[in-house]
């Protein structure tokens, strides 16, 4: 079943530079209890594509295009009924649980301000709810924590905290934009386990948006890999590391160093930048960067298409499957 | 064995009650990367940062190619500094916004007095196509460049007096992973033309697997293991290391998801209060009493001469395998 359906979702900004696209015509869809990653790297879209679901962008940006959630088009929603939406159905956890705490709020108050906005929880229904919440995310001793102000947390609990306070209202979308970046890994692994467990325990679809081709292999049942506004592929995961069709995935996944493949002739570079666009260009976004790249590249724009591996590629001359390993 | 370019020697730094590197030694050999990896806590940054003398020593010896640094001056260091230079993770805080690329790579030059102005010129052209930058970018300012090229710019200025010992704290944790893949190439390419020591500060394990010959895993202050590459990844003794390299995920969906996992409870303790004993004891899965009263030294195990301080570890180099 669809959950989130994100329809040519484009996004403009209006900066003193001039106007920069910063999402061109995305489309994608999560399904329930699904884990969907969306990859890229710095400046690809995809935390604008995040924030503009539920229109949490700044004034100076124009969206276009339908988001539907659970069958209710949110882009043509007012003000306050996506208000309801957001942290009741849709919620979010970013990147630097520090700056989204309030620093002289203790844990159990800002836990318990959602379940009374939300749920009408007061008094002592609502700590024993934000006891549980911190019991589900797995924090020690949460009648004490929740007596605590977020400084006297670790960078791991703080983040747990955040998740807490996300899962409040039993979502059924989690947004989480880079959850795991600024933690150390034995962290992380803790965190993933959580966003795990949660998904099955409450029924909660997961878009996750990362860098970390690691956190993508360990979680994420689809992925889509963003390049300069575009979604340039889409597939399951197990297929998107085994058999990816573009250039620019081929080229990501090979610049990461990875222990269990030595890379002793050095590691894969992708030569150049990630262009800032003003305009969608009729032309491959990637061309400039790539070994494939011909005539036909610069001058139209691929679409969306299914590729030789059998899931969409935005490409003219996508990579072959490669041949089976032949057993020894 | 040839005499270490850098050797430390139950290095002690506290910053008031913070005791962020609790007795650590280790040398780096002429031409030898070691990696430094630990997580946030872990006192690797300062570590870097005692070996370098960007901050006071409260105890030990810090020897640069025999000079024992850990106690002098500012003054005494300085003509000192030409021989090691660090590397920063963040190279838009640490290069002079208002300089030109050529000026921030020719000031140890001129600082050290190294050369006339017409070969510190030649010089600075030379290192900036050495690490892959365009002739016309000593023309511009930092801010003109991308976070990758600003690195380069880093090292550049680092490497441009010679030195026989380069620490790079978390040199590519900022960038992007395209970016980081040219710059971990760079580093390797270049310490293999140029042949310096590098101490490699990072939390990043799968660069560390990349780059160094050696590993050193630092907790709370103190080293737990110290081995060749292949044989830490191959054979983590620790169990802390053990934790560590199961806990970072590898970009490989089936192996990813049927490997053994082992995940720690709990945080890492405070470094003003570090635990008796043992410092991981709090969070090891396989801790006996032993292991809360008594502090077990770094030693040498097993055939390769691996160090570990672990009292499960028996000198074979057997021991606990967590997960």
């Amino acid at each position: 079943m669809t959950l989130l359906r994100v329809d040519e979702l484009t996004v403009r900004f209006r900066t003193e530079d001039g106007p920069v696209l910063a999402v061109d015509a995305v489309s994608f869809d999560v399904a329930a209890e699904e884990v969907l990653a969306l990859v890229g790297e710095s400046g690809c879209g995809k935390s604008v594509t995040a924030l503009a679901l539920t229109r949490l962008l700044p004034r100076n940006a124009t969206v276009a295009g339908t988001v539907t959630f659970d069958g209710t088009t949110l882009s043509a929603l007012p003000e306050s009924a996506l208000r309801e939406v957001r942290g009741r159905d849709v919620a979010y956890v970013f990147q630097e649980p520090m700056t989204s705490l309030n620093p002289v709020l203790t844990v159990g108050r800002q836990i318990g301000e959602v379940l009374r906005q939300h749920q009408k929880l007061h008094g002592a229904a609502a700590r024993r709810r934000a006891i549980e919440l911190l019991d589900l995310v797995g924090i020690p001793l949460p009648a004490r924590r929740i007596g605590e102000y977020p400084h006297q947390l670790s960078g791991g609990m703080r983040q747990r905290v955040m998740i807490a306070m996300a899962v409040a209202c039993r979502p059924r979308l989690l947004v989480a934009d880079e959850p795991t970046t600024a933690l150390d890994v034995t962290i992380q692994a803790g965190i993933l386990d959580v966003l795990r467990d949660l998904r099955t325990e409450i029924g909660m679809a997961v878009l996750l948006i990362t860098h970390d081709l690691g956190v993508v292999a360990d979680i994420a049942d689809r992925v889509v890999v963003m390049y300069a506004g575009r979604t340039i592929e889409t597939a399951g995961a197990p297929a998107l590391f085994a058999r990816p069709s573009h250039p620019y995935t081929r080229g990501l996944l090979d610049a990461v160093p990875n222990p269990a493949r030595h890379a002793d002739g050095g590691l894969r570079e992708i030569p150049g930048r990630v262009p800032v666009l003003a305009d969608s260009p009729d032309a491959c976004t990637f061309a400039d960067r790539c070994g494939r790249a011909d005539e036909t590249c610069r001058r139209h724009r691929p679409d969306l298409s299914p590729g030789p591996a059998g899931h969409p590629v935005r490409c003219w001359h996508p990579l072959p499957v490669p041949e089976p390993a032949v057993p020894a | 064995m040839t005499r270490p370019v850098l050797e430390v020697v139950d290095l002690v730094k506290h910053f008031g009650a913070v005791r962020a590197v609790d007795g650590v030694s280790l040398a780096v050999a002429p031409g030898e990367v070691l990696g430094l990896v630990g997580e946030s806590g872990s006192g690797k940054t300062t570590l870097g940062r005692c070996a370098t003398r960007l901050v006071a020593v409260t105890s030990g010896h810090v020897r640069i190619n025999g000079t024992d640094i850990a106690k002098l001056s500012r003054r005494q260091l300085r003509p000192l500094r030409r021989h090691f230079n660090m590397v920063f993770q963040d190279p838009s805080s640490s290069l002079n916004p208002r300089m030109t690329v050529a000026d921030i790579v020719s000031e140890p030059l001129r600082l050290h007095r190294i050369g006339t102005g017409a070969s510190r010129r030649s010089r600075v052209n030379h290192l900036l196509d050495q690490v892959g930058l365009p002739a016309g970018v000593g023309r511009r300012y930092p801010h003109e460049l991308s976070g990758g090229q600003r690195q380069r710019v880093s090292l550049a200025r680092a490497l441009s007096a010679g030195p026989a010992l380069l620490v790079a704290d978390e040199p590519t944790s900022a960038l992007d992973v395209s970016v980081q893949a040219s710059v971990l190439n760079l580093i390797g390419r270049l310490q293999s033309d140029l042949g310096f020591a590098c101490l490699f500060v990072t939390h990043d394990l799968a660069s560390v697997e990349f780059l160094a010959q050696r590993v050193a895993v630092m907790y709370l202050g103190v080293l737990v293991e110290v081995a060749a590459r292949r044989e830490l990844f191959a054979t983590p003794r620790h169990p802390y290391t053990q934790a560590l390299l199961s806990a970072a995920p590898i970009p490989d969906p089936p192996a990813q998801r049927t490997r053994r996992r082992i995940v720690l409870t709990g945080d890492i303790p405070s470094p003003v209060d570090p635990p008796a004993g043992c410092r991981f004891h709090t969070r090891c899965p396989v801790a006996v009493d032993e292991c809360r009263v008594v502090v077990p030294p770094l030693r040498p195990v097993g055939p390769a001469g691996a160090l570990v301080a672990c009292h499960l570890v028996a000198d074979d180099g057997t021991g606990p395998r967590l997960g």
